[in-house]
């Protein structure tokens, strides 16, 4: 027999699918501003911010919404051949696939590029985009000066990245839209909103004002981070409700609970 | 799925951890809250015990002064000197015994509320002035310096000069301690003054030193006992017997129920 607390843990699986897409107050703002952007005659749009505040499904949510509207193209995973990065940059400007042993001639296609500018507008959606090498960042500049095509990157802002993003993106007039880890009153909406988009209510309504507050305190406000926790925490209320069920009350979240989450992750050092 | 046992024990370990210094700082705060707040009552015992020490100590300084009054008598007249020299001292003797035995009964005797009081009008004064023929005060310190005359023998002949008293002296010494009254209203010098008249048969100035002694501080039972005992010698035995009723009925005293019983009989 499935526990009750089992569709709460899968509610809390980490992914990127614009079905779990939640409108925050925050993400609404970076959405907008995003839409807006691509809107504009910019050449580039870097999207930034740190690890699990949410920029994948953003760019994700955006493609969803605007690739009927717009020429838009999503690239999830980033390629770090140069080859076939150039070979996928062909086929959505041609929509030909490339001839099998032949290569991309980068002034060739700058040049065809170039041959599009006021006929089409081509927005690229490059998720990852720290992983790309300095070079291959260059070609996509000189690319993106074509006007015919638009480059939304999204970048990671840890230490090392934030240099890479000052060296290759700050430098030039490009719109810079950052995401920042949610405030308490984010995660609580943030949380509350998936139990209740999956008719959770019984454990939307356990889950109060303390052990928002504790989450916050252990995640510092990062999604992906609080969507790990939670998962470990439901994970650990399926336990006791299989074998220990006097140990957990329905109508209240345990902070022991979120606590023992806390330290099996590593958010709390004993 | 996880070990959820180790995880309850790592959470456990994690609470009391966490708990520690608040503990810590609330055993901290408790304990400096109780200083703050019995800080005055500690204050008061330290002050009390300080004074019963004193106290004590004073008492045993009594004891320790009143005590070499025997021994200290045949270094006063050393063997070498004269028969007549040791006739007078003799009656030292007697009059140290004399004040033994006066000052013994009251010891055993009085109650704790006049205890402090007896501390404070030491037997000695007497004894000492009476041999010096000099106030009482100076005479105390005299005699403290007499227990280190052993060793110094040029203070042994400022002891040696009370032998010579006469009742001239005695005389120059009641007025000193009169003149000596009339500026510190010591009640002291008035018991000491009420003592030396009774002793002296001035029953009438004998009782208006021990009313004045009694105004003064009127739980010194001493100047009840000398004002009814002048009463009694000027023949108002009734007005003694009223008296000492009186007194009887506040205190209890055993000496004043003596007196009484003495009285009544007519053996007073």
């Amino acid at each position: 027999m499935e526990s009750r607390y089992n569709p709460a843990k899968n509610v809390f699986i980490d992914s990127i699918d614009v079905e779990d897409y939640i409108n925050l107050d925050s993400s609404l703002n970076a959405y907008d501003q995003l839409l807006h952007s691509i809107e504009k005659p910019l050449k580039m749009i870097l999207l930034f911010g740190r690890p699990g505040t949410g920029k994948s499904i953003l760019l994700n949510h955006l493609y969803q919404n605007q690739k009927e509207q717009k020429e838009l193209y999503y690239f999830e995973t980033p390629t770090t051949n140069e080859k076939e990065f150039f070979q996928k940059i062909f086929k959505i400007i041609t929509k030909k696939d490339l001839p099998p042993d032949s290569q991309v001639n980068f002034s060739t296609l700058v040049d065809y590029c170039r041959s599009l500018r006021g006929e089409r507008e081509i927005i690229v959606l490059l998720d990852e985009a720290q992983m790309y090498s300095q070079e291959m960042m260059e070609r996509i500049r000189l690319l993106s000066d074509t006007r015919s095509m638009k480059f939304v990157v999204s970048l990671h802002k840890t230490e090392n990245e934030d240099l890479i993003a000052k060296e290759h993106f700050q430098s030039r007039i490009w719109e810079v839209i950052e995401l920042k880890n949610g405030t308490q009153v984010d995660i609580q909406s943030y949380i509350h909103k998936k139990l209740l988009k999956k008719s959770l209510f019984e454990v939307a309504n356990a889950i109060k004002g303390s052990h928002i507050k504790l989450i916050h305190t252990l995640t510092k406000g990062n999604y992906r981070e609080a969507n790990k926790l939670l998962f470990t925490v439901f994970e650990l209320y399926e336990y006791y409700d299989r074998n220990d069920p006097s140990k957990i009350r329905y109508d209240q979240l345990s902070i022991k609970i979120i606590e023992m989450a806390g330290i099996k992750l590593g958010y709390i050092h004993v | 799925m996880y070990d959820v046992e180790g995880l309850e024990k790592e959470w456990k370990r994690y609470k009391s951890k966490q708990r520690t210094p608040w503990i810590v700082s609330a055993v901290l705060i408790a304990l400096i809250i109780i200083a703050i707040v019995f800080r005055a009552d500690f204050s008061a015992i330290l002050s009390k015990y300080s004074k019963d020490n004193n106290s004590s100590i004073k008492r045993e300084k009594i004891i320790q002064e009143s005590i070499p009054l025997k021994p200290y008598v045949p270094t006063m007249a050393p063997k070498s000197e004269s028969n007549h020299t040791v006739q007078k001292t003799a009656p030292l003797k007697s009059e140290s015994n004399q004040t033994v035995q006066k000052t013994a009964p009251l010891k055993s005797s009085e109650e704790v509320n006049q205890s402090a009081e007896k501390k404070k009008v030491p037997p000695m004064t007497i004894e000492v002035s009476d041999l010096e023929a000099e106030p009482v005060r100076e005479h105390k310190r005299k005699y403290l310096k007499i227990e280190v005359t052993d060793r110094y023998p040029a203070k042994k002949k400022q002891t040696e000069k009370p032998k010579k008293t006469t009742k001239k002296k005695k005389k120059q010494t009641i007025k000193s301690v009169e003149k000596n009254f009339s500026k510190s209203r010591s009640y002291y010098d008035s018991l000491y003054l009420a003592r030396a008249y009774y002793k002296k048969g001035n029953y009438p100035k004998a009782q208006k030193w021990a009313l004045v002694t009694n105004d003064l501080n009127s739980k010194l039972e001493e100047s009840w006992l000398i004002f009814a005992k002048s009463k009694a010698k000027l023949g108002e035995r009734r007005e003694a017997e009223q008296i000492l009723s009186a007194y009887i009925g506040k205190t209890n005293s055993t000496k004043a129920k003596a007196l009484l019983r003495k009285i009544k009989k007519g053996k007073f």
